[in-house]
């Protein structure tokens, strides 16, 4: 953890940097008549400064060896990095191919290419997804989603 | 309208059976939420708030009320069965709910968590009932330097009592304040860290975040390793109406929690969770026999489960009296009444007594309807229990990704949703909580506009805070938070319940 603090810290400083100066170009104003990059000033020192502090601290416990470690052993990257992507590819081609279809094959995709299932089970839950999403949200809810290429 | 009237308006309203049908959907889900580990109360809140637009406000709010408290009954069943918390605030029940589920006491242990539940939710709306409507007549004196040293007094409690690093927590808060304050600017209109994108016009939506922070980032801290199936101790269920000898040794316990729970739901930073550790550690110190905690004590079960119930009633308070929400799920709750056009403070009960008595005649018929949703249908859950998460997350993962788009028809949302999930996940890989940060989303604005308001008043001058009664305490508890850190005997008291709750998760 306090290996990773380095990191997170100096990421920290540079944002509270950016938002300071940032500060600057929306107006801070004075003490009498704050302007509208005021709060953005205060609060990006403070993001900084904290930062510092962070640092600080995880140079402290590196140095007096009390280290907690973050356990990386074992994360399915390929699996996170796969959802994440898949989330996004859906978000892109809702609108372009129609929600049903775009529900379809990310559900698809989740229920079969994540967990090991077997077809029988991903293509159920799959449909039983879809008819569920049209019945709550397009029949009862009334939402407006984009049809695409079916016709519902 | 005096409290008499006032209740006779909101059982009119709720006995609408339109709205008990609200009710009884949402305290039905938040059950679900409860039982099932890995979607909180938080998260199901804001994945559904999207769905509820299309109805009036009335029956949303009720509704997502219901999600919360209903949340905090579910919750302990996993708890008591599988030695895994359905949600934060049942943590703790993991310790004695379990034990006793392992010496054949499964049915007593659900029993006096679900008959505590009531009470304590049912006392804390009474609660809520009386405190309210005296406290929104002494708020509407407030200005804005009482507005934002009660936020600044908020936001120091949630951040003493965030489960590690301090600075990280404050950290969390400030990066908070600063996306919550994107937008034009409410006095110039200036914009700010638009970066030309036309739906940052009007702020950061509030339920892409918190849908990302508590939704997507969930789902992927549970699939990060491979899903395993639960071990659900199977016993048969039995006798889950507590004796006379269960009864006498909880009643103390459930006193305490619905007293305690009630008072920490108020404090803004307070919640549910930071109650039933309370609770534990009073019934704890108070017990005869505080060597049998942890190994099947029903007074560890009762009274945090009472505590966790009771607290739901409290947090309500300054939610509707001030507009400020004192946890993360309040501040789901606050932008979730602005959806539907209410603007939570002072006013709310003059000017919306539908709203405000409305949500509290639906709590006590909310609370009626948990007790006889979670005993004798208790062997429903268990089933519940049963599906796997490899089934649940597409679930949860779709309904974030319908709702973060019902919320404005756009992608952008979902988009910026997605980020606030990665973001979530890897802060809380690198110890950094969510819930500061989504407070200080919600605190942001009125901090902003009541600190720069405050300092046009006074011209510049700091001295405006210390000249107000109400400002001082406030202060004083402030600069009392920030010390004790620095006070050895306090110090390791704060780290000593994180470590606690840290080796109960």
């Amino acid at each position: 953890m306090e290996r990773c603090d380095r990191i997170t810290s100096l990421f920290w400083f540079i944002f509270g940097l950016y938002i300071t100066i940032s500060a600057y170009t929306f107006g801070i104003g004075s003490l009498s008549n704050p302007g509208p990059g005021f709060i953005f000033f205060l609060t990006g020192n403070f993001i900084s400064i904290l930062s510092i502090i962070v640092f600080v601290g995880a140079e402290i416990s590196i140095k007096s060896g009390e280290i907690r470690p973050i356990s990386w052993e074992g994360i399915r990257w390929g699996k996170m990095i796969s959802v994440v992507i898949s989330l996004v590819i859906y978000t892109y081609l809702f609108e372009k191919i129609g929600y049903m279809l775009s529900i379809l094959f990310l559900m698809l995709y989740l229920f079969k290419g994540i967990e090991p299932q077997k077809w029988r089970t991903a293509i159920t839950s799959t449909i039983l997804t879809c008819v569920m999403v049209y019945v709550i949200f397009v029949l009862w809810l009334k939402c407006q989603f984009p049809r695409g290429l079916l016709p519902f | 309208m005096d409290i008499f009237s006032g209740i006779l308006t909101g059982f009119s309203i709720i006995l609408n059976p339109l709205n008990l049908l609200y009710c009884f959907i949402g305290v039905l889900i938040g059950t679900l939420i409860g039982v099932l580990p890995g979607i909180g109360p938080t998260g199901a809140i804001a994945i559904l708030l999207p769905g509820t637009i299309g109805l009036g406000p009335v029956p949303a709010i009720i509704m997502l009320a219901g999600i919360y408290y209903g949340a905090m009954y579910g919750g302990s069943t996993t708890s008591i069965l599988l030695n895994i918390p359905g949600e934060a605030a049942s943590v703790v029940t993991c310790l004695d709910g379990y034990a006793m589920a392992r010496q054949g006491r499964a049915g007593p242990a659900l029993g006096i968590s679900a008959f505590g539940s009531f009470i304590g939710g049912t006392l804390s709306v009474l609660g809520l009932m009386l405190a309210a409507p005296p406290l929104a007549k002494l708020a509407l004196n407030f200005g804005p330097p009482e507005y934002f040293t009660l936020v600044c007094l908020g936001l120091s409690i949630l951040i003493y009592l965030a489960a590690g690093s301090i600075p990280k927590a404050l950290i969390m808060a400030s990066v908070g304040i600063t996306a919550g304050c994107v937008g034009l600017d409410q006095l110039s209109e200036v914009p700010r860290f638009t970066f030309g994108i036309m739906e940052f016009l009007d702020g950061i939506g509030v339920v892409p975040v918190a849908m990302g922070l508590f939704g997507i980032a969930e789902v992927l801290m549970n699939i990060e390793q491979e899903v395993r199936s639960k071990d659900i101790y199977r016993t048969k269920l039995k006798g889950l109406l507590p004796t006379v000898k269960d009864w006498v040794q909880s009643a103390w316990p459930i006193v305490r929690g619905t007293v305690v729970g009630f008072f920490l739901g108020i404090l803004p930073g307070g919640g549910p969770m930071i109650s039933s550790f309370v609770s534990y550690g009073i019934e704890k110190r108070c017990s005869k026999h505080p060597e049998n905690f942890g190994k099947g004590a029903i007074e560890g079960v009762a009274g945090p489960e009472t505590a966790n119930n009771s607290a739901t009633g409290g947090s309500f308070i300054p939610l509707l009296t001030l507009g400020i929400p004192p946890n993360a799920v309040m501040a789901i709750l606050l932008g979730a009444l602005m959806i539907h056009g209410i603007t939570p403070g002072p006013l709310l009960i003059q000017r919306n007594p539908d709203i405000f008595w409305g949500v509290i005649a639906s709590m006590y018929i909310g609370n009626v309807m948990l007790l006889v949703l979670n005993l004798p249908l208790i062997g429903l859950w268990v089933k519940v229990l049963e599906i796997p998460y490899k089934i649940l997350f597409p679930l949860i993962l779709l309904f974030c990704l319908i709702g973060a788009y019902s919320l404005n028809w756009s992608t952008v949302d979902v988009y910026f949703m997605i980020i606030a999930g990665i973001f979530g996940y890897l802060m809380r890989k690198f110890g950094f909580e969510g819930a500061p940060l989504i407070l200080g989303f919600i605190l942001g604005p009125i901090l902003e506009l009541s600190l720069r308001q405050s300092l046009l008043m006074s011209r510049g001058s700091f001295q405006i805070f210390i000249k107000r009664p109400f400002c001082i305490i406030s202060i004083i508890i402030i600069i009392f938070l920030i010390i004790s850190n620095f006070i050895p005997g306090l110090r390791r008291k704060r780290f000593k319940l994180v470590e606690e709750a840290e080796e109960i998760a």
